[in-house]
């Protein structure tokens, strides 16, 4: 609500200036509520649908030939760039976490790009968005650890080769180290995206506010963002992939 | 900050599970099978062709190798066979040489003999003719018979 | 001694096979070394560092947070758990740290062999 009042208020202020925080802004498209929990349908939920939508066009047309066609190859490039990091880090022990590891990827990969287009909505950058992600990703590996290793798992939380009159310090530590898991993953996440959308703003403001005459300098700026944000985009996805399958080898394997 | 606005933070999670779910389920239910079935199938594709291009070789070096052997052994067959032959032709060829030469030696120690036979016989009957002529020419320039015995013995002087 | 010339193979051609062949094979054996090689861009690193510091001392302020909101305890546990949870982070970049000099290790590793292969092809 504070935030929906900033922005009447930015708007308020002259249509020219861009609030560089109003990309970030929620807005109810269908309102919808269920047992008090407002699920309204609004821009985010839009935008996560046409997230789903790219992802679903690039994965599943371009056809499947044995000789692949350009796109074909792009698409299997990126399947087997996530396999092989999988492959690398797990081994052949993590096979089964393949589809939800790709379908991380894909999504946050493909909401970061989409975040570059002018007038979209980035759902990466909001933390209750890459957190959720998070906590899936941490309970998930959690439980895998339970189930693989029983009461073992919290073992975990003992390090090793050192004296016994330091454990009562230093396994609160390694369990908040542990926990601070999904808020490191998550914090990263959105950090990175909301910077770079930003700050991109911002130079888009600076373009606008000094026209034709002055406006070339923060476009060149704004074209090297661009650039530098495209790959951030790219890496903060596959940080994210990284460090879940680093995860999950974890509780696969036990070692910190 | 918009971000911090936790009235919406129900919708977000609620959408996100939804929207995270469906792509889960396209993932696994069309994009595995397609994808990964195309790269499955074409990694064992090259695996074969590959591992057949090696059998093939290995075959071919081994056809080569017994190809080669075979081309040495007969090489050195032909070789002992050109050898002996040119042995056996070597020896015809001196043993015909030499009997030739005793053959040509033979004839020549003949002709030879047959020669100094005849130039014997010949110097003998020329004995008797140097002395005919020996008297012919004492009687017409003398106008004496000279005896044969007298005439022989002076023949017999002079040509010793 | 050259068998061919009578449309069979030559043992140029199979020699070119198996070059063929080996070749595949250390392309392959490269690209596995080279995927094990992506090493973090530096200013993705450093940022993984900081967030680590920052996540440890949340996690350790909500932690203790929550304790004292459900003990009754306040604010004893959020005075213990946050210092905890600062180490916690710093234990974290600590780890990252030696993880990230391990992938240089292997980097190491893998440019030496990358180079030792190099210098057997020139001598071939």
């Amino acid at each position: 609500m504070k935030g929906e009042a900033a922005h009447g208020a930015a708007e308020a202020a002259g249509g020219l200036a861009l609030d560089p925080m109003h990309q970030f802004q929620i807005q109810r498209i269908i309102p919808f509520k269920l047992g008090g929990l407002d699920l309204s349908f609004t821009n985010s939920t839009l935008w996560m649908f046409i997230v789903v939508g790219v992802c679903a066009a690039f994965l599943l047309l371009g056809g499947s030939r044995l000789v692949p066609s350009r796109w074909q190859s792009v698409k299997e490039m990126t399947y087997e760039f996530v396999a092989g990091m999988m492959r690398d880090i797990l081994g052949d022990s993590g096979r089964a976490f393949f589809p939800f590891v790709f379908t991380l990827f894909m999504f946050i990969l493909v909401a970061n790009m989409l975040g570059m287009v002018p007038y979209s909505f980035t759902v990466t950058s909001h933390i209750i968005v890459t957190f959720t992600l998070a906590l899936v990703v941490f309970i998930l590996a959690t439980a895998v650890g339970f189930v693989k290793h029983g009461a073992g798992y919290l073992k975990m939380f003992v390090p090793s080769g050192v004296p016994a009159y330091m454990l009562p310090i230093l396994i609160p530590i390694e369990v908040i180290s542990y926990f601070t898991r999904p808020i490191s993953l998550s914090v990263r996440l959105f950090a990175n995206m909301m910077a770079g959308h930003t700050m991109l703003k911002v130079f888009a403001g600076f373009v606008v506010a000094l026209g034709i005459l002055g406006g070339w300098a923060p476009l060149a700026m704004m074209v090297a963002l661009t650039g530098l944000e495209i790959l951030v985009a790219f890496l903060q996805a596959y940080v994210f992939a990284v460090l879940t399958v680093i995860y999950l080898n974890d509780a696969i394997n036990m070692h910190h | 900050m918009p971000q911090l606005d936790f009235s919406t933070y129900a919708s977000q999670i609620f959408w996100l599970f939804v929207t995270f779910g469906l792509l889960y389920w396209l993932v696994v239910k069309k994009v595995l099978p397609s994808v990964g079935g195309t790269i499955e199938h074409r990694r064992a594709r090259i695996a074969d062709d590959l591992d057949e291009a090696r059998r093939l070789r290995e075959a071919s070096e081994k056809a080569l190798a017994a190809y080669e052997d075979t081309m040495k052994g007969a090489r050195e067959k032909a070789h002992g066979i050109v050898s002996e032959h040119k042995a056996k032709i070597t020896a015809e060829l001196e043993a015909e040489r030499t009997r030739i030469e005793a053959e040509l030696a033979a004839k020549i120690a003949e002709a030879e003999a047959k020669t100094r036979e005849a130039k014997e016989k010949a110097l003998k009957e020329l004995d008797g003719v140097i002395g005919e002529l020996a008297g012919e020419i004492v009687a017409r320039v003398t106008g004496d018979k000279v005896s044969e015995a007298d005439l022989k013995k002076a023949v017999e002087k002079v040509l010793g | 001694m050259a068998a061919g010339g009578n449309g069979g193979p030559s043992r140029e051609d199979l020699d070119a096979l198996g070059e063929k062949l080996a070749e595949h094979e250390r392309r392959q054996a490269g690209e596995e070394r080279r995927r094990r090689r992506r090493a973090a861009s530096p200013y993705g690193f450093g940022f993984r560092l900081v967030t680590e510091l920052v996540a440890g001392v949340a996690a350790g302020f909500l932690g203790g947070w929550a304790l004292d909101r459900w003990l009754g305890t306040s604010p004893w546990f959020v005075l213990l758990l946050t210092p905890m949870g600062m180490a916690a982070g710093i234990l974290n970049v600590v780890r990252a740290a030696r993880s990230a000099e391990g992938e240089r290790h292997l980097d190491a590793i893998a440019a030496a062999e990358e180079e030792a292969r190099k210098g057997s092809g020139k001598k071939e």
